[in-house]
């Protein structure tokens, strides 16, 4: 028991989850019992597919060894190409297409760039975070577009589904991509390819693994994903701005290292950037469950944050501290 | 006298503007222990990375077999049965020893276009073979090969090369920062492969080490070779006093 | 006064500026491009451009917000010698300075959208052209009065979109000397009222609103000091709660709001007219350049939008133009 007690203590993912409990639980108590409530938690459960979206892609790309700000930008240029072609006269299936394609395509300038003029990706796609969010107010021409809501299929993004009522279409979408990019991550070659190339760089060029396509494919994952995100906020709220997620870039890096995510590369999973990602929407809204006053919140925030990630690393040495016998 | 399994006709090489292989001839014997010499600078990286398909050369002919040959990339040099166990580079610490032996060759259960499901399974208990016939002994093929000990790891990168079976094994500064008695165990295992019919080059600027365990000593020096003798018709001090 | 009034008639009717120079004038704003609310001052201000074929450049800061960009920009602005500087004023000392250099070399500087707090005598500015964002608040909590229950407790939540932005500060602040009064004034009515940090995120705002109301389901109306309630609106309609049990009321006409005022969930919006404070800042320009007429202050609103004025002014919102 102390062993396994152990092996998760040191796993990244495991204090993250640990941290999210007890938070959960400080919040529960905290807004006598709302927290957990029903219709609380369906507004979280609501917004997590969004950031938790972001938050995979995100991670993902950091375990190449790579980083993405220009996230936000996407997540608004997508579905207002969406809007906009919709208003064209285009079909919403269509249109969905080429604004996951524009994504995809902003993924591949942003991998390519920082390949072949070798800059930090940082850089590259900081670039590309105000080319992109301006793309978007160029795109929308100033005024958001308003599609015709009939014409699309809500119901398979957005809608309640499920005993309850209490998920939404977007939550099931939000598990399924989960489920294979961590299936990609952890049990095929590629997996093995992006975890070399961001754990150690010259040791995959070395072994033969093509590590320039395997950054590119994570540029174009990480930014589909912010993409498709993207749209399922605007379904969901009904208003493709140019503004929206702004922000979300920093979220997203800080929800993949609250959950284990090594800034250096190599080191990360899945389940790790979406426990990140919801542990930063408890902190949000656990933080207004405790009204806290409005000048002091970004405070409050921030230091929650701060205090999740020391917590998590305090967790893994008391984890690698425990004395357990090894069996020879 | 067997042909020679690799042979390097006039090879040049410019590195950042410094011409770093000033015209090298070289034949390599199968099955030959060759040891090569030379301070930092003296062109044996360059070499290598030609040999192991890292870069390019800029002049001059590789033949592999007889055949020439134009090693693009570290891919091409492991099928023609090249393989480098490098200074630093071979191993990616944060992974396990199982997925850094397969790396960048997994075996799948089943792919399409190249991407496809890893069989742990037979990764796990290749691994624990091929380790075992290097004679090295470890926990578990799940451990991350960062918590090994540099002889250790110099051990699981010679198991891998071994495992898939490779004519030629450069290995560059094996003893590097190694304990004695890890030292005793690489030099060990080149004599070992030697004794399995595998060519191998050693690189080390260690002259005790080279003499240990080869039978053919090559010195460079400001991208020449300047010394190309057999163990018994030299002696370290020679060597020394070439370098 | 008359002959004033006939000559700006004349000159505009002739339809083409009098100047052998185009005019050139500088807009300098606090916000960033994807804010939808200034794309409809912009638009203003280039019809206003358009029609006196003046040279116009709207530049706008990369950070939203952000004082020190602003002011870099209006020095940039002012170093090409335009013949004026329209700009908003977010801080009370900041931008003192390079307006008083702007009209000590003869550029005509006249403020929108966001005034110095202390108007006229604050710093060199000729005129302000835009809402008092503390009468506005306050006119938004008075008209949305009318719909309170008439029996107490009553618990009003005010959502501060940007704290420390002058804009969402002072229309939070109208909102609460209006429900300051009325604790006063109504004693019996048991009211009280919270603020929060809303956010100027449509996804954040629904979500941290939302998650207030969870905790004080007896809440009577949110008041936000933007547009972001348009998503207040939505979570309460998936909540099954009827429009108008949480009354929802803010600033600034965009078409998800309107949309939600059809739906009944918005009760009252103030409008300040952004079409306004672009198109008029250029005429005045022109009158002072033309006829010397020295630039005044507009009010450019404290519109209340009820529902019933939501159909005329939808189609003018998609264009812009409201």
């Amino acid at each position: 028991m102390n062993r396994l007690l152990k092996l998760a203590m040191q796993k990244p993912e495991m204090a993250a989850a640990l941290l999210l409990v007890l938070l959960v639980v400080l919040f529960q108590v905290r807004s006598y019992g709302i927290f957990l409530s029903y219709d609380n938690l369906r507004g979280i459960f609501g917004f997590l597919p969004e950031m938790g979206l972001v938050a995979i892609g995100v991670t993902l790309l950091m375990i190449a060894g790579e980083f993405d700000l220009s996230v936000g930008s996407v997540f608004a240029l997508t579905p207002m190409t969406l809007a906009v072609l919709m208003v064209m006269g285009w079909g919403f299936w269509p249109a969905t297409f080429i604004g996951l394609l524009v994504a995809a395509v902003v993924g591949f300038i942003n991998g390519w760039i920082t390949i072949k003029f070798e800059i930090p990706s940082f850089i590259t796609t900081l670039g590309m975070m105000f080319m992109a969010r301006s793309m978007t107010v160029v795109v929308s021409g100033g005024f958001p577009p308003r599609p015709d809501f009939n014409q699309i299929p809500t119901t398979l993004f957005v809608s309640y589904v499920g005993p309850g009522q209490m998920f939404r279409s977007s939550f099931v979408w939000f598990v399924g991509i989960a489920l294979v990019v961590h299936i990609l991550l952890a049990r095929t070659n590629f997996g093995n390819w992006i975890r070399a190339t961001g754990g150690f760089l010259p040791a995959a060029r070395g072994m033969g693994i093509p590590t320039a396509r395997v950054k590119i494919a994570c540029f174009i994952i990480c930014s589909l994903l912010s993409g498709f995100a993207g749209i399922i906020q605007v379904l969901r709220l009904g208003s493709p701005l140019p503004s929206l997620g702004i922000g979300y870039e920093l979220q997203a890096v800080a929800a993949a290292v609250i959950g284990g995510t090594s800034l250096a590369g190599g080191i990360g999973s899945v389940i790790g950037g979406i426990i990140g990602a919801a542990l930063i929407r408890v902190i949000d809204n656990g933080m207004v469950m405790s009204q806290i006053n409005s000048n002091w919140f970004q405070f409050a925030v921030g230091g929650m944050t701060i205090f999740a990630v020391v917590g998590n690393a305090w967790l893994r040495k008391r984890g690698q501290a425990m004395k357990v016998e090894t069996e020879r | 006298m067997s042909a020679p399994i690799i042979e390097v006709k006039n090879l040049h090489k410019w590195y950042s503007g410094v011409h770093a292989l000033k015209g090298i001839d070289l034949g390599i014997l199968q099955g030959e222990a060759l040891g090569l010499v030379g301070d930092n600078g003296a062109g044996k990286s360059t070499l290598i990375n030609l040999l192991s398909g890292l870069y390019q050369p800029d002049g001059g002919e590789i033949q592999v077999d007889g055949r020439p040959v134009t090693i693009r990339n570290p891919k091409e040099a492991m099928s023609l049965g090249i393989e480098t166990i490098y200074q630093y580079n071979s191993m990616v610490p944060i992974m396990s020893i199982a997925r850094n032996l397969f790396i960048g060759r997994e075996p799948l259960t089943f792919s399409i276009g190249g991407i496809g499901w890893l069989n742990q399974k037979k990764m796990r208990e290749d691994s624990v073979k091929a380790i075992a016939d290097v004679d090295l002994h470890l926990r578990s093929p799940d451990a991350l090969v960062g918590e090994l000990s540099g002889g250790q790891r110099q051990g699981v990168a010679i198991a891998r090369a071994m495992h898939f079976r490779s004519k030629v094994m450069i290995l560059d500064e094996p003893t590097n920062h190694l304990s004695v008695k890890e030292t005793n165990k690489v030099i060990g295992f080149v004599k070992g492969l030697k004794a399995q019919g595998v060519t191998t080059i050693f690189i080390s600027h260690n002259m005790h080490h080279v003499f240990a365990c080869c039978d053919r000593i090559v010195a460079m020096a400001l991208g020449r070779i300047v010394l190309d003798k057999r163990l018994e018709e030299t002696s370290i001090d020679e060597v020394h006093e070439i370098l | 006064m008359k002959i004033a009034r006939l000559a700006l008639f004349a000159v505009l009717m002739s339809g083409s500026a009098a100047f052998a120079d185009p005019l050139n004038i500088a807009f300098t704003v606090h916000s960033g491009a994807s804010n939808t609310f200034w794309q409809a001052v912009q638009k203003g201000y280039e019809d206003a451009c358009s029609k006196l074929a003046a040279k116009c450049q709207m530049i706008y800061v990369q950070t939203d917000g952000s004082v020190q960009e602003q002011v870099a920009n209006m020095e940039a602005a002012i170093a090409r010698k335009p013949d004026a500087l329209i700009t908003s004023i977010v801080d009370n000392n900041a931008f003192n300075d390079v307006i008083k250099r702007a009209r000590d070399s003869g550029i005509i500087v006249i403020a929108s959208n966001v005034d110095h707090t202390d108007g006229a005598k604050g710093n060199a500015r000729q005129a302000f052209i835009g809402q008092g964002f503390i009468p506005a608040g306050h006119s938004l909590a008075a008209a949305q009065w009318k719909n309170f229950p008439m029996t107490g407790p009553i618990h009003v939540l005010v959502g501060v979109s940007a704290p420390g932005q002058n804009w969402s500060e002072q229309r939070a602040l109208g909102i609460t000397n209006f429900l300051d009064e009325q604790i006063k004034a109504h004693p019996e009515l048991k009211i009280t009222y919270d603020k929060i940090d809303s956010g100027t995120d449509l996804a954040t705002t629904s979500d941290r609103v939302g998650a207030y109301l969870s905790a004080h389901p007896d809440t009577n109306a949110y008041f936000d000091t933007g547009f972001w309630h348009a998503g207040v609106a939505r979570v309460l309609a998936d909540r099954g709660v009827p429009p108008g049990k949480v009354l929802l009321g803010g600033f600034d006409l965009v078409p998800e709001v309107l949309e939600q005022m059809k739906k009944g969930y918005v009760q009252v919006q103030v409008d300040q007219q952004p079409y306004m404070q672009g198109f008029m800042p250029v005429m005045e320009v022109y009158l002072a350049k033309t006829v010397g007429l020295a630039p005044s202050d507009i009010d450019t609103g404290q519109g209340i939008v009820t529902p019933d004025k939501v159909d005329s002014i939808m189609a003018l919102s998609a264009k812009g133009l409201r």
